[in-house]
């Protein structure tokens, strides 16, 4: 399901939800909803490529590590885009993936160990600027993604995988 | 719903070449698929394989985790893995985790004969 929220009063302000079942099929109808939303917003075929990518290997980790593959629970996916920058709050109700604890990766290692595993969290941090994640058991675990469109805004802003935990 | 289509066939000299044409996109879905697929050819003594990667529409880490296992599998045999026509996204991701100089990378299927033959 998939609601357009555009904020009344202000063009500059884009909101998109989608929700979807923790099935992995689904991870295409993920990457649909970032075509949609890079339509709205006239983002770079880079932008594109970078969003969809992050997008796909957040929702794919909850799927495989938070729900363990269960397919009937749901995750909700909410983007806003403003002037500035690209939010990507992702919610679930897994045990959890801390992502803080993942992604840690020596690629020079990775490849020459031809290790095959691992390489998605590490995407993620490579390419957001911000990275946080808040547990919370009773209103769902919050994966929230931000990519800042001006590079000098990204250098000032960085906070890669700190998290958060609230009972 | 994303799916994967998965064509083979020999080509090069004497059949020596397995490629294999692989139309989709390679995520967590849809690779299992596609390892399945890869394991059947590799236990069947296919060791110098080549990926037609006109058609992978999107490649995700899980992808790029196969393509790495099968490199591996490939090499102990003796053989080799190379990528022909791969699209700007499985170039991107590859370039950007630094694997762009794992395996050979052609234009079109005659170069990559070229290539992959002159190697032996």
């Amino acid at each position: 399901m998939m609601t357009p929220n555009t904020a009344a009063n202000n063009n500059e302000i884009i909101e998109l939800e989608l929700r979807i079942k923790s099935e992995l099929q689904y991870l295409s109808t993920v990457r649909g909803f970032i075509k949609t939303v890079s339509e709205l917003n006239k983002f770079s075929e880079e932008t594109v490529m970078q969003i969809t990518l992050v997008l796909d290997e957040a929702v794919a980790n909850i799927i495989e590590h938070g729900y363990k593959l269960k397919n009937d629970e749901e995750i909700y996916i909410k983007i806003i885009v403003d002037l500035k920058k690209i939010n990507i709050q992702i919610t679930d109700f897994s045990e959890g993936f801390d992502i803080s604890k993942f992604g840690n990766v020596n690629i020079k290692e990775h490849l020459k160990n031809r290790k095959n595993r691992g390489l998605g969290v590490y995407i993620i941090k490579k390419l957001m600027d911000k990275v946080e994640y808040e547990r919370n058991s009773a209103s769902g675990n919050r994966l929230t993604l931000t990519k800042f469109f001006n590079p000098k805004t990204a250098a000032k802003n960085s906070k890669i995988a700190q998290t958060l935990e609230n009972a | 719903m994303s799916e994967i289509i998965i064509n083979v066939k020999k080509i090069g000299q004497s059949n020596s070449i397995t490629l294999v044409k692989v139309e989709g996109s390679l995520d967590a879905h849809t690779v299992p698929n596609f390892e399945n697929k890869m394991n059947e050819l590799i236990n069947a003594g296919n060791y110098k394989i080549l990926i037609d990667a006109e058609g992978i529409n999107y490649i995700s880490s899980a992808g790029l985790g196969i393509f790495m296992s099968i490199l591996d599998t490939v090499e102990e045999n003796g053989g080799s893995l190379s990528v022909m026509k791969a699209t700007e996204q499985f170039s991107k991701v590859f370039a950007m985790m630094g694997f762009d100089d794992l395996f050979a990378s052609y234009s079109n299927e005659e170069e990559a004969i070229a290539g992959i033959s002159g190697k032996n």
